[in-house]
């Protein structure tokens, strides 16, 4: 009887969410800007070096590099002098949500007529709360001496809040390139600015 | 109003929980805002609930909510020492504080007893201290719980919206001390 019951709410569920459950969610949470420094002298060839765990990491910091105008960004072994080599690892990138609670819900109060009106004002008026964290670190090489010019980690989570009923996946993928950007913005805001302090 | 060395949140406010303001405090004196990593050191991580996810989370939704009200002409984010010399003019004031408690309930009981059991709680206690005399200015303690949801509700998700509620309560209350007084 149970087991029944559950397969019909997760069936429901799945149907619902195949039809209703938008692939794509619009984030409100704020990228973090890149911040230039006033001043920054150009900082020459930069090669991108290795990268481990997620590769966001990488795309953000390479276009990071590209957007600032100071440096001409190759990627990987492509520079045989670069004046800087840069790497990265992901740590870590969770996603954690509830969006799974409103899509039960709503999968539960359309499974009976008599809910049906319940289910269209949970579909619009429920929310979902997510967020997400993650853990990074990104190492700047002197490209000719090898020596480690620059060295920062962090860890960074963002948070949104939603009503639509957009897909779990949808939501992961999103809030971990959030998340990721968001690291690759901060670690680089803090090199550069590292720059202008060096003599 | 209390003196500065002994000052404690006792206060009720709308917002912001308890509170306690240093005699003569003005908010309109200082020109920067650091805020700090709020410490979670003693607390324990408990399910998916990371102490140090909830102090990331709440320090993102302190300068966010914080950024919103425009008490302050600028904040950063740091240490007051690592700030040091980006202070410019104007006074500096420092926010720092603690996560005291962090805790997600139940969601079993939430769902199957509720009337308030397995409520998840956090509790923020925060001081502001004047950089260059190390005064605290400015002592708030809130405390949120949450009870009902969908199917006894995420703990996870619970907190991070009582954390948010309190960054929001807080730069309410300080919004409000902005406002000059008729």
């Amino acid at each position: 009887m149970g087991s029944g019951m559950g397969r019909v709410l997760s069936l429901t569920t799945l149907f619902l969410c195949l039809a209703a459950c938008t692939s794509t969610v619009e984030l409100k949470a704020p990228l973090a800007a890149p911040v230039y420094p006033e001043g920054l002298a150009a900082g020459g060839r930069v090669r991108i070096g290795e990268f481990e765990g997620a590769a966001c990491l990488q795309e953000h910091v390479q276009s990071y590099l590209a957007g600032s105008g100071k440096f001409a960004v190759e990627p990987g072994g492509r520079t045989d002098d670069p004046d800087l080599v840069v790497s990265g690892k992901i740590h870590r990138i969770a996603v954690y949500s509830n969006v799974f609670d409103k899509q039960v819900l709503v999968g539960w109060y359309t499974a009976f007529i008599i809910t049906a009106p319940l289910a269209a004002a949970s579909y619009f008026g429920a929310g979902w709360r997510a967020d997400a964290v993650a853990t990074g670190e990104i190492t700047v090489l002197d490209g000719r001496a090898g020596q480690v010019v620059w060295k920062g980690a962090e860890t960074l989570v963002v948070g949104e809040e939603g009503r639509s009923l957009p897909s779990e996946e949808a939501i992961t993928k999103a809030m971990a390139d959030l998340a990721c950007r968001n690291l690759a913005t901060k670690l680089m805001n803090r090199f550069l600015e590292s720059l202008t302090k060096t003599p | 109003m209390q003196s500065g060395l002994d000052l404690r949140p006792s206060v009720e406010d709308k917002d912001a929980g308890l509170v306690g303001i240093a005699p003569s405090f003005s908010l309109a004196q200082y020109q920067l805002l650091v805020v700090e990593p709020f410490k979670v050191d003693h607390l324990e991580a408990k399910g998916d609930i990371s102490p140090q996810d909830m102090q990331g989370y709440l320090h993102v939704k302190l300068l966010q909510r914080l950024q919103e009200v425009g008490v302050f002409k600028r904040i950063l984010e740091g240490t007051a020492s690592e700030i040091g010399e980006q202070g410019g003019s104007g006074k500096t004031l420092v926010l720092r504080g603690a996560i005291a408690e962090l805790d997600p309930g139940s969601r079993a009981l939430r769902y199957f007893v509720g009337f308030g059991a397995g409520a998840t709680k956090a509790q923020i206690e925060s001081q502001f201290v004047e950089s260059d005399t190390g005064r605290i200015v400015l002592t708030t303690a809130d405390r949120r719980a949450a009870a009902f949801g969908v199917f006894g509700g995420d703990s996870r998700q619970y907190l991070t919206e009582s954390l948010d509620e309190m960054a929001k309560g807080l730069a309410e209350f300080l919004k409000r001390v902005a406002k000059p007084k008729p």
